[in-house]
């Protein structure tokens, strides 16, 4: 393959147009790799999803591309399946396309020398990145942009089923089977839904509700139906990868973790079991939508200065 | 306004990546038309190739959609919509440059300088006409299109309308048209408020102040979107009334459900007095006023409306480009 050609006025980094086969099918990308000295480790942007396209809002995403590349890192922003420039119709899941689209994005940018990744997810962009980058080892870390981890109304939860499915699976077992951290968050885990599932049975035998009635609402935290990819984020977490949480003082999806028992629980114990694997990150202001240009600043400079810790070099001032 | 890029381009013959060298500020150092560091795909029928148009202004993004199997008919180049708007009209363009390249038309999409994946320029209207242009050159090029036509989206029609002056045959066709620039930037500063109220953030600054803060500063927020004096300042003085075609021209207009409509009937008198052929097609999409990527509107798929009013758009571009034959 030839060199590519400069395409900026700055000499600091190259633009290259790709497309990506994922399933069947074909996503656009852009690379952005630095001119000279890159580092082993490179930064995957993942966009929101509908409505959004590979330079996201204000064209951050880009901004940060070429920011990273003066710092020596490499990084690829895509559009998912139905979106921007890709084939193929935008859907909603936890898993399938979006996690594919994701997995292919990861390769692509490995097969360009990257050892190690980091990976940036806004808000809906951070869940299939988090069920993507369970299931690989080359994860060095994610940051998570106001990801929507307590879904709105029962209709966008996952079925028990779907919730079964997440922990019995090949790679969370072997997690159990090789991983001591993991197994102790495991156990603890399922103990304490256990004792949540024992205690509610207890109540309604205790008061004789029917177990087909609505419970009343009530104000303040409720119990709650839980964090989505709950079991992914404990495994990258206590795996020892980086996983930072960013949220704006007046996010939706921050709303609704705090408003929902259970998930805080959730987050509160992957915390107290690796602080310095789970940083939680809360800015004033609304992050969700990247609706507020100073915001996004203060965005990018989080983001730059976790790329440059993970590759043991301080930022330069270009970058 | 002139079609003055003569940089030279480059060969790619459906290389994914382009095999030539450009040195930073200068021209590219080949001969032919192409897109440096570009990448190619065929989605069904339509062949695509995505790169970037190295030219003294700064590189832009260009994606071009051509049929896989003949030569164009013809090219229309896409002026779209900026903001929060070009982020809810994207697959729509995209859509519709797929449907045209299936019918036998390329189709030329890209990032005005600033935005998007292109390279950091000075923005303003004709800076943005300017890349409309420029685009339209390298397509034609590439494609060797000889008929050539415009789309205008939003406030894009106030560039796609400018560009189509120096074609003096190209019809030109025009998404809910924004027809007064100050209008637009009225609407937008007030969706501002709007969206703030939806984000439980602390009310922002008067439209007073934040224009004193675009003189102060040359750029303000407006929605996590950078608004520059020299944007504001051209366009916020633009009115698509003023672009007077020097011959009878065909135009298309579709305007959205919205405010934006009630001025269309208005503008295609106007063009009519002048002797213009307007045909005005109404589209059952309400506009977003407020920008908020939630609506039905907005969704990322395309609805059968939608796939109706491009078929539409279709159908007239090929019908005056046979009758202008």
């Amino acid at each position: 393959m030839s060199s590519p050609a400069l395409v900026a006025s700055a000499d600091t980094y190259l633009e290259t147009a790709r497309y990506l086969q994922s399933g069947t099918e074909t996503l656009f990308a852009v690379y952005t790799s630095p001119v000279s000295a890159r580092t082993d480790l490179g930064v995957l942007l993942v966009h929101s999803g509908p409505n959004n396209f590979s330079a996201h809002r204000n064209g951050v995403w880009t901004d940060i591309s070429r920011r990273l590349a003066c710092e020596g890192i490499p990084s690829l922003r895509f559009d998912f399946a139905g979106t921007g420039e890709s084939s193929g119709e935008f859907v909603l899941r936890l898993d399938g396309q979006p996690v594919t689209d994701v997995t292919a994005a990861m390769d692509a940018l490995r097969a360009t020398g990257c050892r190690r990744l980091l990976i940036i997810g806004s808000c809906f962009g951070g869940i299939p990145s988090v069920v993507a980058g369970v299931a690989r080892g080359d994860v060095a870390g994610m940051i998570l942009v106001s990801p929507p981890l307590v879904m709105p109304g029962a209709g966008g939860m996952a079925s028990f089923r779907e919730r079964l499915g997440e922990v019995i699976n090949r790679p969370a077992l072997r997690a159990i089977a090789t991983n001591r951290e993991y197994r102790r968050w495991f156990l603890a885990r399922f103990a304490s839904l256990a004792w949540t599932r024992a205690t509610i049975q207890l109540r309604r035998l205790a008061s004789r509700t029917p177990a087909s009635r609505t419970p009343e609402p009530s104000a303040g935290a409720r119990p709650g139906r839980g964090m989505l990819i709950e079991s992914e984020l404990a495994r990258l977490v206590m795996t020892g990868n980086h996983i930072e949480l960013v949220y704006g003082t007046s996010d939706d999806n921050l709303v609704r973790i705090e408003g929902d028992a259970e998930a805080s629980r959730s987050l509160r114990r992957l915390r107290d079991r690796r602080p310095a694997g789970l940083v939680w990150t809360v800015f004033d202001g609304a992050v969700h939508g990247l609706e507020d240009v100073a915001l996004q600043e203060q965005l990018i400079r989080l983001i730059l200065g976790r790329a440059c810790d993970l590759t043991g070099r301080p930022p330069t001032a270009a970058g | 306004m002139t079609t003055s890029a003569n940089w030279p381009v480059a060969a790619s013959g459906g290389k994914p990546q382009a095999d030539v060298t450009v040195e930073p500020n200068g021209p590219v150092a080949c001969a032919e038309a192409s897109l440096v560091n570009s990448a190619r795909t065929v989605v069904g029928t339509v062949l695509e190739d995505a790169g970037f148009l190295v030219r003294p202004d700064g590189a832009l993004f260009v994606v071009l959609h051509r049929p896989v199997d003949r030569p164009p008919s013809g090219l229309l180049t896409v002026c779209s919509s900026l903001f929060a708007e070009q982020h809810t009209d994207y697959r729509r363009e995209v859509c519709l440059a797929r449907l045209l390249a299936s019918a036998g038309v390329a189709v030329a999409r890209f990032h005005y300088r600033s935005l998007g994946n292109s390279a950091p320029g000075p923005a303003s209207l004709d800076a943005f006409t300017q890349d409309a242009l420029d685009v339209t050159q390298a397509a034609q090029r590439l494609t060797s299109a000889s008929r050539v036509a415009f789309l205008g989206v939003g406030v894009g029609s106030l560039v796609a309308s400018r560009a189509w002056l120096a074609h003096p045959d190209a019809p030109l066709l025009l998404w809910k048209p924004v027809i007064d620039g100050a209008q637009y930037f009225r609407n937008l500063f007030r969706a501002r408020l709007i969206a703030a109220t939806r984000a439980r953030g602390p009310r922002p600054a008067a439209t007073d102040e934040l224009l004193a803060k675009l003189v102060d500063e040359g750029h303000a927020d407006v929605m996590g979107f950078t608004v520059t004096a020299s944007l504001y300042a051209s366009l916020v003085a633009s009115r698509l009334t003023e672009t007077l075609p020097g011959q009878p021209r065909r135009i298309l207009l579709q305007p959205f459900r919205g405010a934006r409509a009630t001025s269309v009937e208005r503008l295609a008198a106007d063009w009519r007095a002048r002797g213009c052929l307007v045909d005005l097609q109404p589209v059952k999409l309400a506009e977003d006023p407020w920008y908020i990527p939630d609506g039905a509107a907005v969704a990322a798929s395309v609805h059968d409306t939608e796939e109706q009013f491009m078929a539409n758009a279709r159908d007239w571009l090929l019908s005056s480009w046979e009758s202008g034959e």
